[in-house]
């Protein structure tokens, strides 16, 4: 089970002045259980791509494949598929419109023509994803929360709807950092508890941290599909392309520069401390064999 | 499927309809409507016609995106070519049951829907080649010189009305595929649920524009923006000979209207 892109085009406002070829022959197949991030430049058809795994945008050639079932087919089973891709858009809290949390977050089962106690387990269940509690917060009014509780809830909306797999685009931005940190704890379990999970995001040290996969964009196209820590090793073609590296690998990058003997693909914090401890204690193992 | 209305919209250009003075433009689009309503009859509509078509070829607009703007007032153009082709009495020439139509109805119904679509055209005219600021100096001069109260406060409002209608397409959008993404569903049911599922978009974009105008007004103020008293402009508009000879070429429409009015 996974989800197949097959030479996907898409083209804006087709046959207008304004015309944009936003995706060229995407090929991608994303497979059950992966932590898939997507970063790209502002305009690099990240948004389009992942609007097309859950039908809300149609391929202008191509095909999308969802667990066997065609996505870009004309009568295709588009509510079957929206609620087994859940997708979270950018500031989801501004979707937010029901007077208390417990029915907003029941939009989406309700639209799904779920039962009322089946309704009622999955509201329980999605605000225990996000950590929220259910007795405290149900009765609510959604515009009353913080902006990091709002973004939960607003998340939360789409776990109700049980999906297999999450899409969720730049689900940091606007945020402080506090609130950052726990969205982001909370996706990573997310996958932990078995779901796919892909994240566009602008900040390489979010993505660096989490994904094992990951996809680069830049206008219209897929450039790299590959291990984080590999494309992470092309700091130059990044850099071409606006992009950037997360800061500790650039830390590792400059410290190389000064004559430090450092592994240059570090990800994270832990790994740069350990490979910088160790670049130390040789320097000084080597000064004092000279003395 | 929203983004195709163009009211509102600005494209760039160097056409003489470009070059205008804001204020010529405002006023003789007022001129244009009255003679737009003054003619009756079918000669009189064609040199309507010729005279539209002429503008809009000096602007250098292609037709298209002009017809694009259409679109959303097909259903109200339609309803008025209906109301008028069976509600009026006259000659019949065809009838079914309690509908009939006549042929005064034929005429008036098309004449009304010519003039709705004329009205659009030449409105739409107007922004698509004045940019919003130098829209909103004119009306403002304009309004001045009527001595109208609050010229400055109106205008203002205008502009940025006008400035925020294809924002606000945009974010009606965005908001539309997010409730979809939860498995809203907009199309299908009869009109009462139709109506209904429309409560998820609308919340969030009546909110999201009171939001937008709290930080609009708060970066204004930020900037000491103060209403219309003792401002002084950056580009002081300057009427040149081209704008008198288009007044004198309305003039002539105007003329030419109330002529084939009267005579005809």
């Amino acid at each position: 089970m996974s989800i197949i892109l097959e030479a996907v085009d898409y083209i804006y406002q087709l046959g207008s002045v304004h015309e944009t070829n936003a995706l060229k022959g995407i090929n991608l197949v994303i497979k059950e259980g992966e932590f898939v991030g997507l970063i790209g430049h502002t305009g690099s058809g990240k948004s389009t791509l992942v609007q097309h795994i859950n039908g809300l945008i149609k391929p202008t050639k191509g095909k999308v494949i969802v667990d066997d079932q065609e996505v870009s087919a004309k009568r295709g089973k588009l509510k079957e598929i929206r609620q087994k891709v859940g997708l979270v858009f950018q500031y989801p809290e501004h979707q937010l419109f029901e007077e208390t949390v417990f029915e907003d977050i029941a939009f989406g089962p309700k639209n799904l023509g779920l039962a009322a106690t089946e309704i009622e387990k999955r509201v329980k269940k999605a605000l225990q994803m996000v950590h929220l509690d259910y007795e405290k917060y149900r009765t609510l009014s959604p515009f009353t929360l913080s902006g990091g509780e709002k973004r939960r809830v607003a998340i939360a909306g789409v776990l109700a709807m049980d999906p297999k797999y999450l899409i969720l685009d730049e689900p940091t931005a606007g945020l402080d950092p506090r609130g950052r940190d726990e969205i982001l704890a909370q996706i990573a379990e997310l996958h932990q508890q078995g779901m796919t999970v892909i994240l566009v995001s602008h900040s390489m040290d979010d993505v660096a941290r989490l994904t094992k996969r990951l996809l680069v964009m830049h206008q219209g196209e897929i450039i790299y599909d590959q291990e984080t820590r590999q494309v992470f090793s092309y700091y130059e073609k990044l850099q071409e392309m606006g992009l950037d590296i997360p800061t500790v690998t650039k830390l590792m990058h400059s410290l190389k520069g000064q004559g430090w003997s450092v592994r240059q693909d570090v990800l994270t914090v832990e790994e740069a401390k350990r490979e910088i401890l160790q670049a130390v204690k040789q320097a000084v193992k080597e000064e004092q064999s000279h003395a | 499927m929203l983004k195709d209305i163009t009211i509102g919209q600005y494209i760039p250009g160097v056409s003489p309809v470009h070059k205008l003075d804001p204020r010529t433009k405002i006023i003789c689009l007022v001129f244009y409507m009255v003679g737009l309503f003054l003619v009756n009859n079918f000669s009189g509509y064609v040199f309507v016609t010729f005279f539209t078509l002429l503008i809009i070829f000096l602007s250098q607009i292609p037709l298209l995106t002009i017809v694009k703007g259409f679109k959303p007032l097909i259903l109200i153009i339609l309803l008025t070519l209906i109301l008028h082709v069976f509600m009026t009495e006259g000659e019949v020439i065809w009838q079914w049951g309690f509908l009939k139509i006549t042929w005064e109805g034929l005429r008036q119904g098309i004449f009304m829907a010519l003039r709705l679509i004329y009205l659009v055209t030449i409105t739409s005219l107007l922004t698509l080649t004045t940019t919003p600021i130098a829209l909103t100096d004119g009306l403002e001069r304009v309004l001045k010189a009527f001595h109208m109260p609050l010229a400055h406060e109106l205008a203002m409002m205008m502009t940025i009305a006008l400035r925020f209608i294809p924002t606000l397409i945009e974010e009606t959008e965005k908001i539309m595929k997010a409730q979809m993404a939860r498995g809203a569903d907009f199309e299908s049911g009869g009109l009462l649920s139709r109506a209904k599922s429309l409560i998820p978009l609308l919340v969030p974009l009546f909110l999201s524009s009171f939001r937008r105008a709290d930080e609009l007004a708060m970066a204004m103020e930020a900037r000491c923006y103060r209403g219309g008293e003792k401002r002084t402009r950056l580009k002081q508009l300057q009427m040149m000979s081209r704008d008198y000879f288009t007044f004198f070429i309305i003039f002539i429409f105007m003329g030419i209207t109330l002529y084939s009015r009267w005579f005809f």
